[in-house]
């Protein structure tokens, strides 16, 4: 009824209706991003291993993505979400081996299922919060790492599943697909993030109980990210199955895939939407060129990435990038460079100008006066 | 004048503790209603009970005939009372604008008319006198600045009922009258207030009635003049005097002395 759908126009006519904290400018470059890498491999001549690598990025970039959501937007840090990816991916594995499905719909399929598991056991921990809660998610991904092994009749144990053959899309072919993954991500981070539910979010990130004083109803929301982000995780492990054509639980169920998600987050900024998915790259990165030479190594030096990480700079890539921007006189507003929120769920001043999301007469007040506090 | 929220013999119990002790208490419309008391009597409890943020052990409020107790906080704040808090709780990395935002967002009851957010939030602080802190940090401001903030965003919620809950204590005699005179204000617009208070004279003279709780219990009620000299009242906080105590129960001793 009110503001999120504000039409753009003002004045000039236009009858395009976008919500406020979407700008014609992002979906612009969010478009064409899109159109770019969708072009890229017809066009650059890669071969067909880093081609194949990019499209594998994607679907991480997309995972973690949907790990942050929860824990970079809510800050419930999950050390479970491999549960949901494993989940999405036997389901899905299953669906096509048994089922036949068509490999598109035995993703979405797993990732439902990924998604109604994760309010199965979310809906109960979600009141923990802080440590508490990553304590119950650690024990929620063990378990179903356990009950997944042993339950050879569904996951085939520790065995695993292989895929047929020429059944689904092949490697080259997953690319694309990635990318359709990684887009949906990308828009619904930016969702999230940046339409007044974002306020609701980082308001339960800080205060849970400020904010239910306020109106919010934590419960409710944590339960929506928490489904859309075990859904999209849920979804991830289906692609990956698809791609490796071969899946066991000791895989996809592993502590070490859950510490991926969160170390992807983390390195690339925790919170931010790019720096999730430039944490995903890194981390491929690293696994790839390192894990074949010294496949003892790789694990040492995520822990010190992350050491290092937490103590000099928490907000890491986007902090990193904050930093070297305010070396050539980029003034960050005081709540981003704090690692907060820029919103622009506050809509466009009603006078306003069709600027930058009614966020500049905000900033008029800022410049200046730091000296007088 | 009409009772817009009344609590029916309220009570919370924590374990032994009777932290709130069957209290009945009514808040007309439009007034302004001190809750004082000694330390550990109940009050933000009472407040925590009639924001919906904890359950009670028996009893219920109720604000204009529906029950606002014993439901979830947000739940309570739709229906149109909202509280602060004693120890301020900004989202410290909104920005002071957002933080009311949120209020603001969230918090309206539902047949509250929205228009827009940004204007809203806006005329709430220049209101509230926070026009100039609008894209600061709450950690920016001073003590009497996120006070100020914390009354900001309970009144972006919309609601009829405020729970001001020692908005005034630790700040400074300028700034702590300007802040009586915002609350005057308040209700000036038509919503009914309770405050909790340490700073007497706030209490005195602000509330068109004060009502007093001490171990739980409601003690005294009335007006300020008359509780501020009720002997109950003196005696819960200040104990009473030792000449009372030897003199009243001690008459016999003195007979047998004589």
């Amino acid at each position: 009824m009110t503001s999120p759908e504000r039409a753009l126009s003002s004045g000039a006519g236009v009858r395009v209706r976008l919500p406020v904290w979407l700008p014609g400018r992002i979906l612009v470059a969010f478009a064409a991003g899109v159109a770019l890498l969708w072009a890229a491999p017809l066009v650059l001549p890669v071969g067909e291993y880093t081609h194949n690598v990019v499209g594998l990025t994607f679907m991480f970039m997309a995972a973690a993505l949907a790990w942050n959501w929860l824990g970079g937007y809510v800050g419930q840090i999950s050390f479970g979400h491999a549960a949901m990816f494993g989940a999405g991916g036997f389901v899905a594995a299953r669906l096509m081996l048994t089922l036949g499905l068509p490999f598109w719909v035995a993703w979405l399929a797993g990732g439902l299922v990924a998604g109604c598991y994760a309010l199965l056991w979310g809906h109960p921990t979600l009141r923990l919060r802080g440590p508490y809660f990553s304590i119950a998610t650690i024990g929620v991904g063990e378990a179903t790492r356990l009950v997944a092994t042993y339950w050879s009749g569904f996951t085939g144990g520790s065995s695993g599943l292989s895929l047929p053959l020429g059944g689904g899309p092949t490697k080259f072919q997953l690319y694309w697909y990635g990318l359709y993954l990684l887009a949906v991500a990308v828009g619904l981070s930016y969702w999230l993030r940046k339409s007044r539910i974002g306020l609701a979010l980082f308001a339960i990130k800080e205060d849970v109980e400020a904010a239910g004083d306020l109106g919010v109803d934590a419960t409710r929301y944590q339960d929506v990210v928490l489904f859309l982000s075990g859904t999209m995780v849920g979804v991830c492990g289906g692609f990956y199955a698809s791609y490796q054509t071969f899946i066991d639980p000791q895989d996809m169920f592993s502590f070490d895939r859950s510490i991926s998600f969160i170390l992807m987050a983390v390195i690339g900024g925790i919170g931010t939407i790019l720096g999730a998915a430039a944490g995903a790259i890194v981390f491929v990165v690293i696994q790839e060129f390192l894990l074949a030479n010294y496949s003892q190594l790789y694990l040492g030096l995520y822990g010190t990435l992350l050491v290092l990480i937490i103590l000099f700079e928490p907000l890491g890539l986007t902090g990193l990038l904050i930093r070297v921007r305010k070396l050539f006189g980029y003034r960050p507003r005081p709540d981003i460079a704090a690692g907060g929120l820029k919103s622009a769920a506050v809509g466009v001043d009603a006078r306003g100008s069709t600027a930058d999301q009614g966020v500049a007469p905000v900033e008029q007040s800022a410049p200046g006066e730091r000296g007088s506090a | 004048m009409t009772a817009i929220l009344v609590g029916e013999s309220v009570s919370k119990h924590f374990g032994g503790l009777k932290a709130v002790d069957r209290v009945d208490f009514h808040l007309d419309d439009g007034e302004i209603l001190g809750l004082i008391g000694p330390n550990g009597a109940g009050k933000t409890t009472l407040f925590s009970v009639a924001a919906g943020s904890i359950p009670p052990t028996a009893g219920r409020v109720l604000l204009d005939g529906r029950q606002v107790s014993g439901k979830s906080a947000h739940r309570s704040v739709h229906l149109g009372i909202c509280r602060t808090h004693q120890i301020v709780r900004p989202f410290a990395r909104l920005t002071v604008l957002d933080n009311v935002l949120v209020g603001h967002h969230y918090g309206r009851p539902a047949n509250v008319p929205g228009g827009d957010p940004h204007r809203v939030a806006r005329e709430i602080l220049d209101f509230i006198g926070l026009a100039d802190r609008a894209g600061r940090l709450p950690g920016e401001l001073t003590l009497a600045g996120r006070k100020r903030l914390e009354v900001a965003r309970a009144l972006a919620t919309g609601p009829r009922v405020l729970l001001l809950d020692e908005v005034v204590a630790g700040l400074n005699p300028v700034e702590s009258a300007r802040l009586l005179d915002l609350i005057r204000e308040i209700r000036g617009r038509g919503i009914s207030i309770i405050m909790i208070e340490h700073v007497m004279h706030a209490v005195m003279s602000l509330s068109d009635r004060v009502v007093v709780l001490d171990l739980g219990r409601k003690i005294a009620e009335g007006t300020p003049s008359e509780v501020a000299t009720d002997p109950v009242v003196i005696e819960a906080y200040l104990g009473r005097d030792e000449d009372d105590v030897q003199r009243q129960p001690g008459g016999a001793e003195e007979q047998q002395r004589a």
